[in-house]
């Protein structure tokens, strides 16, 4: 179009020409007028003058052509710059222009954005692009240049790091080449373009970490092909390798079927295909056999994967080898088991042990209650031997009041038959007739209570009380051996829950035990005495001394042995039966010696602290 | 016998020698009572006219401690046993001893009454 509207240009220049080139004849040359020169065709001067006009014509044309050849080329390069603009700037990049000679750089507005600058801020300078670069890629870059100035590569291109205007690192895809070169073949211009990719950057990154994460994961993972036929394996990692014993070459490509080799007999390997089939996450535990031939369980879950429109295109497997862990669970179940029936056996031990021992506490009950029946019995015999041993004493002690009755009584007859008017005497003599036989009644009283069979009744007693009554039944007999008894009683001692009847035969055993040591053995001084007192806070202790000569060691031994006996007349029970009743009321007997006087007795009973019932 | 004759009684035993001091009074005797051998001697002089009451068993001294030591001071002052025990082998030794008579307690009252006087008459 444009080459048309030249030549008719050009056509256009050459009528002028001649229209002018008649006219300046028509002056010059004044042979008519101009119209006549219009119409004066002389043959020659027709053709100088078409000859003249051609050659103006081409000249014309020939300018033309020149003039827009050289328009065309400005033309199109401008425009192709705005394209390559335009279309960078979509991109996030920009070109350069490098002047190896000057170092002078071209950048263009996209190359200046990218860093975050405007174009009239940059220096276009190569000190410019060094500066922004990262010192870390520095080297390499250069290196890559060096190579492509020496013609080692078509094409110069790179992936470095460069800083923005904020100070932070971005990825550059450089890509670039020589475009003119001296006679010598060095590079005098280059030019390229530098494209933003650090989105590409880290998302390769997080490809990368992902795949290293799934390297060094644990549990065995494998990824398998869902869109192709018999779901090859397409990825397995390290943990699995160890786990198998494959290498990850023997296994890509295979269906993860061949890790069960012939067991393939297995319910959960339905139950597994049953879910694949489903597209379902599934849990399963298998018997798999390594590269090596042993068995592993294997502990899998599968997961489906699927793309972004929702389609299935993978699995991915975890696997754990269970073998371990099935082990020690079968071992704490077998050893769960071997307790559970020792527990069952031991119950039924301990069952039975509790049905002997309630038998045997039955039993036990039984014969305790039997041993102190016959303790009782035994007790009962023996006080009643202890009053035979007494009879004699106790006779003369009933027949002192017993005396003085007759003889008030023979003296208020005498006086009555003498017609006495003395009341007052006779007063006198019946108030002591009353006394005393009141007395005498005192005396079968304490003698009846003593011997009477009864219940032991165990109450809240005086310890020193009940010594005086047993020292009183001894009186009579003391006196007539001329032993003196001397009581040494602490004052308010904590009462003693107690049989009165029990201590107070205790207490006759005893201090009899004395009298019969001081009479048997002719001692001079003819002493007993009785000590009460709570040496301790839990008990009350009473002490019985005389100053016979007390016991031989052989016999010490032996004393509280049933039927010993050291007296000619004895029984053997006094002591046996006074320890038996002690310990029943939870106290304690010894025998032992006083220092300055003689051979000691001595009993405790607990005090009265809630202890005892 | 310019002086009323007496019966000492020699008992521990305070309410029979309080009894026996009564009874005695009574029928009108002359009675002095002791609750031991030594308090007897404590007060007795010898070749009074009476007689001895002396219960047999006593601490420290006893009856027969008492008989032998007026024995030994040749005091022919008559001596009447009483005892609550039925020893046969003491009454009959005391008797052996010299003893004037012997009696078990209780006292068969008219025996005794008789037994004292004709004690005090051979006095």
């Amino acid at each position: 179009m444009i080459r048309r509207k030249m030549v008719w240009a050009g056509i256009g220049a050459g009528i002028l020409c001649w229209i002018a080139d008649c006219i300046v004849d028509a002056f010059v040359f004044r042979e008519g007028a101009v119209i006549d020169q219009l119409l004066s065709f002389k043959t020659a001067e027709i053709w100088l003058r078409i000859l003249f006009l051609s050659l103006c014509t081409a000249l014309g044309i020939y300018a033309q052509v020149m003039i827009n050849r050289a328009h065309r080329a400005e033309d199109s390069l401008q425009r192709s710059e705005e394209r390559l603009n335009l279309a960078l700037s979509a991109l996030d990049g920009g070109i350069w222009d490098w002047n190896l000679q000057t170092n002078e750089v071209y950048f263009s507005p996209g190359w200046a954005r990218m860093l975050g600058y405007r174009s009239d801020e940059l220096n276009t300078h190569l000190q410019t692009w060094e500066e922004a670069l990262h010192p870390e890629d520095k080297a390499r870059i250069m290196h890559a240049v060096e190579d492509h100035f020496e013609r080692q590569t078509s094409t110069y291109c790179s992936e470095y790091r460069m800083r923005t205007k904020t100070g932070d690192w971005i990825w550059i895809q450089d890509r670039g080449h020589v475009v003119a070169r001296d006679e010598n073949g060095r590079p005098l211009r280059m030019t390229g373009t530098d494209l933003n990719i650090t989105a590409r950057k880290e998302a390769e990154e997080v490809i990368r970490l992902s795949d290293r994460s799934i390297q060094s994961a644990s549990n065995g993972i494998v990824i398998v092909d869902a869109t192709k036929k018999d779901y090859p394996v397409i990825s397995v990692n390290k943990a699995f390798e160890n786990m198998s014993g494959y290498p990850a070459d023997e296994i890509l490509g295979r269906n993860c079927r061949f890790l069960q080799r012939d067991d393939r007999n297995q319910p959960e390997i339905t139950e597994f295909q049953k879910a694949i089939k489903a597209g379902l996450p599934v849990h399963v535990i298998l018997r798999n056999y390594k590269k090596d031939g042993t068995l592993f369980w294997n502990e899998v879950r599968v997961s489906p994967v699927r793309n972004e429109n929702g389609k299935l295109t993978h699995f991915i497997g975890v696997m754990n080898d269970y073998t371990e862990t099935k082990q020690a669970k079968e071992a704490l179940q077998r050893a769960h088991d071997e307790l559970e029936v020792r527990v069952k056996e031991r119950t039924a031990e301990l069952f039975e042990a509790n049905k002997a021992l309630k038998q045997q506490i039955t039993e036990r009950k039984r014969a305790e209650d039997q041993a102190r029946k016959h303790q009782e019995e035994l007790a009962h015999v023996q006080r009643i031997a202890t009053m035979g041993e007494m009879a004699t004493g106790l006779a003369h002690e009933i027949n002192q009041p017993l005396t003085a009755v007759v003889n008030y009584s023979r003296a208020c007859l005498m006086l009555l038959d003498a017609g006495s008017q003395s009341t007052d005497k006779l007063r006198e003599a019946m108030r002591e007739v009353e006394e005393n036989g009141f007395r005498a009644g005192q005396i079968i009283h304490r003698l009846r209570d003593f011997v009477r069979k009864r219940e032991p009744r165990r109450s809240k007693l005086d310890i020193n009380q009940v010594i005086k009554v047993a020292v009183a039944f001894l009186e009579d007999e003391a006196r007539n051996h001329d032993i003196t008894i001397r009581l040494d009683l602490a004052d308010s001692l904590p009462n003693v829950v107690a049989d009165p009847i029990q201590i107070e035969q205790v207490l006759l055993n005893l201090i009899k035990n004395s009298f019969d040591s001081l009479r048997y053995n002719g001692s001079l001084r003819r002493e007993v005495i009785i000590n009460s007192d709570a040496p301790q806070p839990t008990a009350v202790e009473v002490a019985i001394v005389d100053t016979g000569p007390g016991f031989s060691l052989e016999a010490s031994k032996q004393l509280f042995e049933p039927f010993y006996t050291t007296k000619p007349q004895g029984l053997g029970m006094g002591l046996s039966i006074s320890r038996s009743i002690i310990e029943s009321h939870g106290g304690q007997i010894r025998i032992s010696r006083s220092e300055e006087i003689g051979p000691k007795v001595c009993f405790s009973i607990p005090q009265c602290n809630g202890f005892n019932k | 016998m310019t002086a009323e004759p007496t019966v000492y009684v020699v008992d521990d035993e305070q309410a029979v020698r309080a009894s026996i001091k009564f009874f005695l009074e009574t029928i009108g005797l002359n009675v002095k009572t002791y609750g031991s051998v030594q308090d007897f001697f404590d007060d007795y002089e010898s070749g009074k006219a009476g007689c001895l009451v002396v219960d047999v068993c006593m601490p420290n001294m006893s009856g027969p401690d008492l008989q032998k030591e007026l024995a030994a001071r040749k005091d022919p002052i008559p001596i009447i046993f009483i005892t609550g025990h039925s020893d046969e082998t003491v009454s009959e030794a005391a008797l052996n001893s010299g003893a004037f008579a012997f009696f078990h307690k209780p006292l068969q009252s008219e025996e005794f009454v008789e037994c004292i006087r004709k004690a005090l008459n051979r006095f």
